[in-house]
């Protein structure tokens, strides 16, 4: 399969790497939670998702980008609900034939995850902590 | 609120409309159902009176037959007042006054006090199918239909009467007699839109979800973005940034609204 999208609840769980034959570039980017926001300590983060839309979106962003940089392979998970510090929430892996094509698309996807895609994250302060 | 047994009246011949009226279609439902739905908080009970038995049974509306229909609103209303199963107040509504709100109705049934026969609208003129008869009325009804006294104002104007002054809101068509008044109400009607908020935007707003009056005609995404700002000031500074989706995909400004679409506004994101 050359493009797979997976929401699910909760924390990711460590993931199989991507296995592309014939590929010359295996990229993987995790996304991990911090344990602060905005200077102030956090528990976690909550994301909310509009789904199907967010699904979809995150489909039609991997085939634009696998023509485009003529990608062999895409998989990409998210986090829906509650992600504890330092757990990830968010993972890309995709398979190019050569480098250069593969680093672009690893910064275009992420870039435009952030400004379409339709997951919203808010802080889950850190209880005892200040509000 | 005490609620009254309500009649719908639907025994006219809807000659200057050309076909039955109340079965016309405004925003998607009968003119008879708009009528139902805006006095079924007002109502211990909701009864067609028209030219034959059951004739809107279909619709989930009680229908009687006006053994005269011929005689216009004064049979019906002796229909009305000789079905109604205990003494006591009967509201009477026509099943063309589309642009018709509950709380009409409301403030016509605050003013029931002993003493009075009826209580109805009067503007220039009386409304008499807007109004309230109680069953006292109803030899005085019977001794009209048998000396062929037809005319509803007179006996408001003869009897115990209170005349309210027509609701501020009382749009300039309220009735449809007309293909063009039903144009007209068809223009002005408005759908109410249910917009789902996520993230900041439902935090500011304090709720999941929003529900908009949009303008008649051909509302577009432009139009909602304003009706938004206008509903919900909270959401104005936000606005410039949002994008709409309708149906779960991104949608453009000019993009043209039904009331059946699924409608979310999209804030900045935030994933990843």
């Amino acid at each position: 399969m050359l493009v797979e999208v997976h929401i699910g609840d909760g924390p990711l769980a460590p993931g199989q790497a991507l296995v592309c034959q014939g590929a010359g570039a295996i990229f993987l980017f995790e996304g991990i939670v911090r344990p602060s926001e905005d200077g102030k300590p956090i528990a976690g983060l909550r994301y909310e998702t509009y789904e199907p839309m967010a699904q979809s979106v995150l489909t039609q962003l991997s085939q634009e980008l696998l023509q485009k940089h003529e990608l062999m392979a895409v998989r990409v998970e998210h986090s829906r609900g509650h992600v504890p510090v330092g757990q990830c929430s968010f993972r890309l892996q995709l398979a190019s034939k050569h480098r250069k094509e593969g680093l672009a698309a690893m910064d275009e996807f992420i870039d435009r995850l952030k400004q379409d895609v339709p997951i919203w994250k808010t802080p889950v302060p850190l209880l005892g902590g200040r509000p | 609120m005490q609620t009254v047994p309500v009649y719908i009246f639907a025994g006219g011949r809807s000659s200057r409309f050309g076909s039955d009226k109340a079965r016309a279609v405004l925003a998607g439902r009968p003119l008879i159902v708009h009528v139902a739905e805006q006095v079924l908080p007002c109502a211990s009970s909701i009864t067609v009176v028209a030219d034959r038995a059951g004739k809107y049974d279909d619709l989930g509306l009680r229908t009687i037959p006006d053994p005269d229909p011929g005689k216009g609103p004064m049979s019906g209303l002796q229909t009305a007042l000789h079905d109604c199963p205990a003494p006591g107040w009967i509201a009477v509504v026509s099943c063309d006054l589309a642009g018709l709100k509950t709380a009409w109705m409301t403030a016509l049934l605050l003013l029931r006090s002993d003493g009075p026969v009826a209580i109805a609208f009067k503007g220039e003129r009386w409304e008499p199918l807007l109004a309230l008869y109680h069953t006292n009325l109803r030899d005085a009804v019977d001794r009209r239909i048998a000396s062929d006294q037809q005319a509803m104002h007179r006996l408001l104007d003869d009897h115990n009467s209170i005349a309210e002054p027509l609701p501020a809101d009382w749009p300039p068509v309220c009735q449809v007699n007309t293909r063009d008044d039903l144009d007209k109400l068809s223009a002005m009607s408005v759908p109410v839109m249910t917009i789902l908020l996520f993230g900041q935007l439902a935090e500011k707003a304090d709720a999941r979800q929003i529900r908009v009056n949009l303008p008649g005609g051909n509302p577009t995404c432009a139009d909602l973005r304003k009706a938004i700002a206008a509903t919900e000031p909270r959401l104005a500074p936000l606005l410039p940034v949002c994008r709409f989706a309708v149906n779960q995909a991104f949608a453009p400004e000019d993009r043209l609204l039904k009331d059946t679409d699924e409608i979310a506004l999209i804030g900045m994101v935030s994933g990843g």
